[in-house]
């Protein structure tokens, strides 16, 4: 049998980084995973469902995955809004309002959970005269979701904005000639050029806010049934030495967030794909 | 549509692009724009596009058939452009590429979806390209994209047809092809058209008047054969194809070009002069019965391939001299390397030597962007980053 999987390449390297990639990427991501699924299946496919069938596991699934959504959705549009001004704009001190985008990804999350809750408990800054207003935002959803909004946008923002950077005005410049209005370019023009990073950005903001578990307790209130997400499910079992339940959970994310973003990566290559070369 | 330009300026940052320009392009003629980059003929096309405004000035005018258009947006000036780079929308087909004009159009104003269909493949058939409409821009060569970017540009039945150098992205042979095929087209349509270029033969093959630019400043307008011919200044004729320069003196009404002192013209005023001869207006002597108005050079490099034969002279002065013979005259006179002949200018033009554009050069190096406040900002950004 012939496999070659190298090409005449100048580069140099390719073993080198070839095995490290596997190495790395056995050893540190599937490996840990791997454990993860071989002690699930101690359970048993009947002793799994039991787990992840329970009222509470389903209850915080629809929770997390439910906000996770929510919030990728928020943050792409918003995200989008924010790297545009940041690409289509100069001023002095827009330096500043960059990095300012970068903090959620620097902040230890407990850190910006409780700076959340502060805020929008009933007492905070702005829960408080929401609370009047009939809104009531920590210790609900809308409170999670908004944690998840805080911790996600830097990964928008940051995928779309060297796609705008990238994009030719040129483009722009013709559609506008052509007698197109700018809400038309903007839809049939510069969204579909930076359809692809919008959709990574969506991934990361979303897949983020799966896994979060720091910045979202705080907020939370951790009302099982109500606004317990899955991560705090699990360290619940783990603190009951239900060891095997956790997993059960675990995996059952693992399996939906896999299938998630599977998706998401299909559609990402099937809009990049129509952009390839010119 | 008659195209006037009165009094247009652009300035970018204290740097002048243009400089108080006033121009008529005619009605249905094919206009070169020429110049070397810098000179501010995107910049001029691009006003007259309406991708970017004049400095205001009171007195500065852009009117499309004696219609004021200055404040004219660029959706309603109905102008045809076509980029360098064509511009395609990539994730667009061929025929969504084409269409997109008309179907991005009011609804009152929108053709039917058939109407679309037909207009649509009645260009690509046009620009050949019918075939390929279902293709992505992607699965096409640099000629055929660019092809689909003229079309796109026609298919809003614009008034005007702008091209920034549209064959500046395509290789010597495809570029050729396409030229001929640009002016076929414009024979046909009749469109009024201005196209920039830095390319001197292409200007003088396709156009019907050339606008020859420099430093903001229009050097010469006329047909091909008056800026070729005649050119006005010495700009002009050093930019339109290859000169030999000579320097030199007036003394006594006659111009002396140092050397083996050669008189040759009258001329008044002024001490300094140049004299340009193109490499094609020279005559090869063998032998001559005085030395006046002559050049004695030895041929130094002879080549022989090509449509004609090309030699380099080196004077007395060990100046080099470049001379076109068609390979009929050649035969008559062979020069073979190291010979010592007459060289006579059949033509020539004079020009008195100016100060004032070497001043005016210095200054835009100045008032260019400053490259290192760039490099700055990238180091921040870059330190931030990582």
């Amino acid at each position: 049998m012939n496999l070659k999987f190298k090409k005449y390449s100048v580069l140099p390297g390719f073993g080198l980084t070839l095995g490290y990639t596997l190495f790395y990427l056995g050893f540190i991501v599937l490996l840990p995973l791997a454990a993860l699924i071989i002690r699930g299946s101690e359970l048993g496919w009947s002793g799994f469902w039991q787990v992840i069938s329970d009222p509470r596991v389903l209850a915080s699934y629809k929770l997390t995955f439910g906000t996770a959504l929510a919030a990728a959705i928020i943050n792409t549009f918003f995200g989008l809004i924010v790297a545009w001004f940041l690409t289509r704009t100069h001023f002095p001190g827009k330096r500043f309002i960059d990095s300012i985008v970068d903090l959620p990804f620097a902040l230890p999350t407990a850190v910006s959970g409780i700076a959340l809750t502060a805020v929008y408990a009933p007492t905070g800054w702005i829960g408080k005269p929401l609370m009047d207003a009939g809104i009531k935002v920590a210790f609900t959803p809308i409170g999670i979701t908004i944690a998840m909004i805080f911790i996600g946008l830097p990964f928008v923002v940051r995928t779309v904005q060297p796609a705008l950077e990238e994009l030719e005005l040129e483009l722009e410049e013709v559609a506008i000639s052509l007698g197109a209005s700018q809400w038309t370019t903007l839809v049939k023009v510069i969204l579909p050029m930076i359809l692809p990073s919008l959709i990574t950005g969506f991934a990361l903001s979303f897949a983020r806010a799966i896994g979060e578990y720091g910045s979202v307790v705080f907020i939370a209130g951790n009302m099982p049934m109500r606004t317990e997400i899955s991560s705090l499910l699990i360290i619940t079992k783990l603190e009951q030495y239900d060891f095997l339940g956790a997993t059960a959970i675990a995996l059952g994310m693992l399996i939906m967030s896999f299938l998630l973003l599977f998706v998401v990566n299909l559609l990402q290559s099937w809009s990049s794909s129509r952009l390839k070369g010119v | 549509m008659t195209i006037t330009l009165e009094n247009i300026s652009k300035t970018f940052n204290n740097f002048k692009a243009l400089d108080n320009i006033n121009l008529n392009f005619e009605d249905g003629k094919l206009t070169a724009l020429l110049g070397p980059s810098g000179s501010g003929k995107t910049t001029l096309l691009r006003i007259v596009a309406g991708l970017e405004l004049p400095d205001q000035k009171e007195n500065s005018k852009i009117l499309f058939n004696g219609i004021n258009v200055t404040d004219n947006a660029v959706g309603k000036r109905q102008v045809g452009f076509v980029f360098q780079h064509y511009a395609l929308f990539r994730h667009l087909s061929v025929f969504e590429n084409v269409a997109f004009g008309l179907k991005v159009k009011k609804s009152i104003d929108r053709p039917s979806k058939q109407e679309i269909h037909d207009q649509v493949f009645e260009l690509l058939r046009m620009v050949q390209l019918d075939t390929m409409a279902h293709r992505l821009p992607s699965q096409l060569s640099g000629g055929q994209r660019q092809r689909v970017a003229l079309a796109r540009a026609l298919a809003i039945k614009p008034k005007v047809l702008l091209l920034d150098e549209p064959f500046g992205s395509l290789d010597a042979k495809v570029r050729a092809e396409l030229r001929r095929w640009l002016r076929k087209l414009h024979d046909d349509l009749h469109i009024t058209s201005i196209f920039v270029t830095h390319d001197q033969e292409e200007a003088l093959e396709v156009s019907d008047k050339i606008i020859v630019m420099n430093q903001g400043c229009i050097e010469q307008v006329g047909t091909p054969n008056e800026v070729f011919h005649k050119p006005a200044t010495e700009f002009v004729m050093q930019f339109l194809g290859d000169v030999n320069v000579f320097h030199g003196r007036i003394d006594e009404n006659q111009a002396i070009y140092s050397g083996n002192l050669n008189y040759i013209n009258n001329i008044s005023e002024n001490p300094n002069v140049k004299l340009l001869v193109r490499p094609h207006d020279f005559d090869v002597l063998l032998k001559v019965e005085n030395e006046k108005n002559v050049f004695t050079a030895k041929a130094h490099r002879i080549l022989t391939a090509g449509a004609f034969v090309k030699i380099e002279f080196i004077d007395k002065l060990n100046r080099l001299i470049l001379v076109h013979l068609s390979h009929d005259n050649y035969r008559k006179t062979p020069v073979n390397h190291g010979d010592e002949v007459f060289l006579c200018p059949r033509e020539h033009q004079l020009y008195k030597n100016k100060e004032k554009k070497v001043k005016e050069q210095d200054n835009r190096f100045v008032k260019r962007p400053k490259k290192r406040t760039l490099i700055k900002n990238f180091i921040f950004k870059y330190l931030k980053k990582s």
